[in-house]
């Protein structure tokens, strides 16, 4: 049943249940709000999303607040802002105000609304509470537990999400304090989102604290590429340095509010430092390490490779997106009619495992998209590990699309060793770690992060990509590109044969 | 119920209880925190974890309670645990000398017999100046008959 109220004079149509607080944020009408989360039961403990309600003497916390037919209320009254100044004054009275090394500067809910509508001139006049600073409670976890505000965001969130029930408040009155019991550590894969959901610098990431100012990195909204659940990420990086910092969650239906810790190392491998940069070519003594060579010469000579194999395979990870995939075979089977596609997959992996709140074990976030898409050129295949048949195939040509994320691949190593044995091999990558093997050649690929594409998740859900920044490198092509390149040597060496 | 449990058959029994009273296993813990405390006096960690691993109460939500309530105790007091009101009223009827005073009889004992600690108010400020030894209440303590009081329990533990 839909409930006509208003708010701030404007008219909305509420459902029956709905608080104030969700249909305001529903509206994009901004309630101050600290412990309040959409993805975490009501508390109603911080005081802060004071609303007036017409007819009630008193203000009003809008987290808990049902609407009800006819409610006129309030967000911008003087009586509201006057609350917010002295709620704010409360959580101010023990915390410690050291925004200057706090890293949750930036983004920290007690900044912001400080400036807002802080009193600029705090009225307390007796010392501050003093309280443990670095706490080392879990997995990328610090606690600073003087600057908590008792939310009680983690606390729900323990007990609510992850059902682990680690953390609690102890004690009572200004010695409160946030912690787990005696100090024991959380250890789950999902301890960063502590971090994020904390609206001040109580908890901040042991990875990503002190490395770079907020203000000074941007963000993409992309996907995780860890594992088949696809969850939608804010990917924080600085366009400038082409550096990239971190990895939030981001909200949608897949994934809601929350993302792993294993998704969260997804930005590490897409550093400069890790990176494929330029394409390579084997030196002449087939042991000595591989020459870096420009990719119109790589390419030229996969082109000639082409022309000459008898025997031609791919060799292809579910890493990459749906848009590649179909460049990729467009060209090789519905051109050239090169059947002989390998699916290459961790051979540890365990697709069926579930952790029962995202964490998948298929760590391959296009599963299905590769699968989809070989069928869309008439091969019908089941998800499956065929590296292992590559050497009885007797190829005298193989183009090998390694795993984006070389971590997700337990025995990579192996698979690595084993591919350089094979007669001629075009390896396509993005990560360095393949300049310690020798191949014929190897072509370096833009990562998901520079990239725009589909993902299809575990459910066949389609999940988006967003390029952040550009390629590292200028050497550096999606597959996309790289195939319309080959296509267009092929085709100029056709031409040659036909006018000779 | 193994029979290697932290508490004995008739705690064991009550706490049992409790759990079954209220609507959630949570709420039970303050009266089940209350019935441990009044049998030892305190509780201890062991007692906490003891509670998760038999009751599989969460060690953290019990903790969480006692840390809050000051009135519970989580180590072993002396045989003779003092608490004297040092508020207001009783204040002004000297308890801060009284204190000084019980102190330095404690220190004189044998460890683990005798300790006082500054409470507030007891709730009996027309008793004033008053303090609890152990459960046991006393109201309009004065220099000259504290010592009197105190030398009465002293008594009582040689004797036992
Ligand atoms: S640590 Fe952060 S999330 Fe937890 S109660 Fe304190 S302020 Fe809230
Ligand atoms: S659950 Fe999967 S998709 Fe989600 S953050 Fe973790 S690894 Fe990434
Ligand atoms: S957000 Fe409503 S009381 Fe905290
Ligand atoms: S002031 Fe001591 S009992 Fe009230």
């Amino acid at each position: 049943m839909s409930i006509a109220i208003t708010i701030n004079e404007e008219e909305f149509t509420a459902e029956q249940g709905q608080t104030v607080m969700e249909l305001a944020q529903q509206h994009d009408i901004y309630i101050p709000h600290f412990c309040w989360h959409p993805g975490l039961s009501i508390a109603g403990v911080c005081r802060f999303c004071m609303v007036e309600v017409e007819g009630r003497p008193k203000l009003e916390i809008a987290c808990n607040l049902p609407v009800t037919a006819g409610m006129q209320v309030r967000t911008d009254s003087e009586p509201v802002q006057e609350a917010h100044k002295w709620a704010l004054e409360f959580h101010l009275i023990n915390h410690p105000l050291d925004c200057p090394i706090c890293d949750q500067a930036g983004e920290c809910g007690l900044q912001d609304y400080y400036m807002q509508v802080g009193k600029y001139q705090a009225q307390m006049t007796q010392a501050k509470v003093l309280k443990p600073k670095k706490l080392d409670v879990g997995v990328d976890l610090v606690l600073d537990t003087e600057r908590c505000i008792l939310c009680s965001r983690c606390v729900r969130f323990e007990d609510e999400v992850t059902k682990s029930g680690g953390l609690g408040i102890f004690d009572r009155g200004d010695r409160a304090i946030i912690g787990t019991y005696q100090n024991k550590r959380i250890e789950h894969n999902y301890t960063t989102n502590l971090v994020d959901i904390c609206p001040v610098g109580a908890f901040t990431s042991k990875d990503f604290r002190f490395k770079k100012r907020v203000w000074f990195t941007q963000e993409a909204q992309t996907v995780c590429p860890g594992c088949a659940t696809g969850c939608a990420i804010d990917l924080a990086f600085n366009a400038d340095l082409k550096r990239y910092y971190r990895i939030k969650p981001r909200f949608s239906e897949v994934n809601a509010h929350w993302m792993c810790n294993f998704g969260r190392g997804m930005y590490m491998h897409l550093n400069v430092e890790q990176r494929l940069l330029s394409a390579y070519s084997a030196a002449e003594d087939a042991h000595k390490p591989m020459l870096k060579t420009d990719t119109a010469h790589i390419v030229q000579a996969l082109a000639e490779q082409l022309q000459q194999a008898q025997q031609v395979a791919l060799l292809v990870t579910p890493q990459y997106t749906v848009e590649d995939y179909r460049a990729l075979l467009a060209f090789f089977v519905g051109k050239l009619g090169i059947r002989n596609v390998h699916q290459w997959r961790s051979r540890q992996e365990d697709t069926e495992k579930f952790d029962g709140v995202l964490w998948r074990g298929d760590q391959n976030p296009n599963s299905r998209g590769l699968l989809e898409v070989l069928a869309e050129f008439g091969i019908d295949k089941q998800q499956g590990n065929e590296f292992d048949t590559l050497a009885a195939g007797n190829y005298d040509l193989v183009i090998a699309l390694a795993p984006q994320v070389l971590a997700t691949f337990a025995d990579i190593e192996t698979d690595l060793q084993k591919l350089q044995e094979l007669p001629w091999v075009s390896l396509w990558a993005s990560a360095k770690q393949v300049l310690d093997y020798r191949y014929q050649q190897v072509l370096a690929l833009t990562c998901f992060a520079e990239q725009r594409g589909t993902y299809r998740n575990y459910a066949g859900v389609e999940r988006q990509l967003h390029a952040a920044t550009s390629p590292v490198s200028a050497e550096i092509m999606s597959i996309t590109a790289l195939v319309e390149k080959l296509a267009a040597c092929c085709k100029a060496q056709e031409d040659e044969h036909g006018s000779s | 119920m193994a029979s290697s449990s932290t508490f004995d058959v008739a705690l064991q029994a009550k706490i049992k209880h409790h759990l079954e009273r209220f609507e959630t296993r949570r709420s039970a813990i303050l009266p089940i925190l209350n019935d441990i405390h009044q049998q030892y006096g305190f509780v201890s960690p062991a007692q906490v974890q003891a509670l998760e691993d038999e009751f599989d109460l969460p060690r953290l939500q019990v903790q969480e309670v006692i840390s809050f309530y000051s009135r519970y105790r989580q180590q072993q007091p002396s045989r003779y645990h003092v608490q004297f009101c040092d508020n207001i009223v009783c204040r002004m009827f000297a308890s801060q000398q009284l204190i000084a005073k019980l102190k330095a009889k404690a220190a004189g004992c044998a460890a683990g017999t005798l300790s006082v600690e500054p409470v507030p108010c007891l709730g009996v400020c027309d008793g004033a100046p008053a303090m609890l030894v152990n459960d046991e209440r006393h109201l309009r303590v004065t220099c000259d008959n504290l010592d009197g009081i105190i030398d009465d329990y002293l008594q009582r533990a040689s004797d036992a």
